[in-house]
């Protein structure tokens, strides 16, 4: 990896630490209304990375809610990879660079990725599977904010200090053609 | 789609999350919170998101230091007032006797009938295998084993331990009929009720279903203890859900033992006790910055605290400021742990409370958080075993929560919070309330680590 790539990551892993500890500190005063702003920088990331750099993306992110975070690691490693397997699958029929159609699946990986956090919390605490009251109406509430987030400042987040040599190379054309 | 290599292993790491997120492994949590050590310092990182508060974790640091001192009064007189009520109230049963009173610490990791007490002046003599154990007026079990290596611990078997047998007699006061039984274990219909009955066995008067019912063993040759043990209170006799003879017990015995006396013949040879320790002054504080006092996972609400294995922080352990429980460490990694908040959801504990419609301290039992707060800021907890108080129907009684004895790594008696218990609860009962301290609004806490290492493992085994 040349010096430039690895900067890149790592202030990838920072803008996604500092997304993060946005979107906790704006729950505190919105509630479920507060934008993940964490998810959403690794899906605008996402959809101007390569598919094959998923797996650092992901890497880079867990990391950074970990720090944060107080779920199990392994709850916020699913959480990562199901939204860019989500994204991914999204990526095979439409062109995520458009503004609607990244904020949209946005707000669809937001929906899953907070509901599926509920879930964890909730499975922990009865037997077997379930989710609290009210958990689904809390998740579609952060998706919609994140989604309309997500469609003013998404193409911006492409272009984040220090993380273009990540995209640069690699526009959709590339991206698809290892699809 | 092709299924590359790199394909199939992110599907196969992607699988084995979601199960080991639904399926705890305690083994894959501690080795991914090992090797993700390392990312304290990214938490450091962040650190700017947090000064932005810094003004008002000083007003509130200040607030709650400005109190401090009314808070361990009300402590003391706590515990006090407990100690005093752990012996009996009946003269009748003082006399004759001597007690020799503990806390529970913890429970049997194997059994949940056989409790870890600790003894007043932390010395054992004088106590011997089969001495009745009672709290007030109440029968608990008997002595059980004791710890060579621990002279002040001993652990004692419930009645409701399988096997635990106790001659006792039930009488109808009115009638004046009575009848001898045997009690111990809980009753098979009850057993996994909130409120358990107690199995009768053997009763000489088949047809009596009522009646207060004491121990009475002095039939019995081969008892010891029996002078010791007769007269305290077992329960009182009526039909269980089957319709079979049952005693509804006077004591919790699954959520409100926290203090017990062994009940010693009169000239036991023992030395004065000593004045009890304090748990808060017999254990070690580790000073911790609060790294993360936003939780991004909005389920979990917790706090990450920059103080980890490394420092001694160990799994389970109370978090505090002060005397004010703050919440409880759920996962450790070398440089770091992260933190259950008493507002978070299903964050549960034992307590006690102060009720001003009662000068007796109540033990509440286990108490769990919805994770949901009123329009006042009080978080909602669950009641998980509930019992009357002085009161009509509707009426509450204003109450000072602290917590109870028996969870390890928690001492008894940290201030949690002031709340309104409903007199009439019923079968299900909920009440907000308003913590003593929230570990959200604070910029450093101290984390409880006991001197004799009796604490959970990060396997959550119990360790000693």
């Amino acid at each position: 990896m040349s010096r430039s790539r690895f900067v890149a990551w790592f202030l990838s892993t920072v803008w996604i630490l500092v997304a993060t500890a946005c979107e906790a500190r704006l729950a505190a005063a919105l509630g479920v209304f507060a934008p993940a702003f964490g998810l959403m920088v690794v899906l605008g990331l996402a959809a101007r990375l390569p598919t094959g750099k998923a797996h650092g993306l992901v890497c880079a992110a867990t990391l950074a809610r970990a720090a944060l975070a107080t779920e199990p690691v392994t709850a916020t490693l699913a959480y990562f990879l199901g939204a860019l397997l989500f994204l991914r699958v999204v990526r095979s029929a439409f062109d995520v660079t458009s503004p609607a159609v990244l904020a949209l699946a946005t707000a669809l990986a937001v929906f899953g990725a907070e509901t599926w956090s509920a879930l964890v919390r909730e499975s922990r605490l009865v037997q077997g599977v379930a989710l609290a009251d009210g958990a689904l109406l809390h998740a579609a509430a952060t998706a919609v904010s994140t989604g309309v987030v997500m469609l003013l400042l998404g193409p911006a987040i492409a272009y984040l200090p220090g993380v273009t040599p990540l995209t640069r190379s690699s526009p959709w054309a590339a991206g698809a053609s290892v699809r | 789609m092709r299924l590359s290599y790199a394909r199939a292993l992110y599907l196969v790491i992607f699988v084995a999350a979601i199960v080991f997120s639904l399926r705890p492994s305690a083994a894959v949590d501690r080795a991914l919170d090992a090797w993700l050590s390392p990312v304290r310092v990214l938490a450091e990182l962040a650190a700017p998101f947090e000064w932005v508060r810094a003004g008002r974790v000083a007003a509130a640091e200040q607030s709650l230091a400005a109190r401090a001192d009314e808070e361990t009064a009300l402590r003391r007189e706590l515990h006090a007032d407990e100690w005093r009520f752990t012996l009996p109230q009946s003269a009748s049963l003082a006399s004759g006797r001597r007690f020799v009173r503990g806390d529970v610490v913890g429970r049997d990791p194997t059994s949940r009938d056989v409790l870890e007490v600790h003894l007043e002046s932390g010395d054992a003599s004088g106590i011997e295998r089969g001495m009745p154990v009672i709290a007030g007026d109440a029968y608990v079990g008997r002595v059980a084993r004791f710890e060579p290596d621990r002279p002040g611990v001993v652990w004692i078997e419930l009645v409701t331990a399988r096997g635990a047998f106790v001659g006792a007699r039930a009488e109808v006061q009115a009638t004046g009929r009575s009848g001898a039984l045997v009690v111990g274990g809980v009753s098979g219909s009850s057993a996994n009720a909130a409120r358990a009955y107690l199995a009768v066995h053997h009763p000489e008067d088949p047809e009596l279903f009522e009646g207060r019912v004491t121990v009475d063993e002095t039939w019995s040759r081969f008892e010891r203890f029996a002078n010791e043990a007769r007269g305290f209170e077992l329960g009182f006799l009526e039909r269980d859900p089957t319709g079979a003879a049952a005693v509804r017990p006077t004591l919790d015995y699954q959520n409100g033992l926290f203090h017990v006396a062994v009940v010693c013949p009169e000239g036991v040879v023992r030395a004065p006790e000593s004045a009890h320790a304090d748990e808060l002054e017999s254990g070690r504080w580790v000073r911790a910055r609060v790294l993360s006092s936003r939780d991004p996972s909005r389920a979990f609400g917790g706090v990450v605290i920059g103080a980890g294995a490394s420092d001694g922080v160990q799994l389970g352990a109370a978090v505090v400021f002060g005397t004010r429980l703050v919440g409880r460490v759920q996962s450790v990694s070398r440089w770091s742990a992260k933190v259950d908040l008493l507002g978070s959801r299903g964050f549960e504990l034992g307590a006690v409370a102060r009720v001003s419609s009662d000068e007796r301290p109540l033990a509440l039992g286990a108490i769990r958080s919805r994770g949901e707060r009123d329009a006042s800021g009080a978080c909602r907890f669950d009641w998980l075993a509930p019992r009357p108080l002085f009161g009509e129907s509707g009426e509450s009684s204003a109450a000072i929560v602290f917590t109870g004895s028996g969870d390890r790594g928690v001492p008894r008696g940290l201030l949690v919070g002031r709340t309104a218990l409903p007199a009439r609860p019923g079968e299900a009962a909920s009440f907000a309330l308003e913590e003593f301290a929230d570990g959200s609004e604070l910029g450093e806490l101290f984390v409880f680590v006991p001197d004799d290492g009796a604490m959970v493992a990060s396997d959550g085994k119990a360790r000693r």
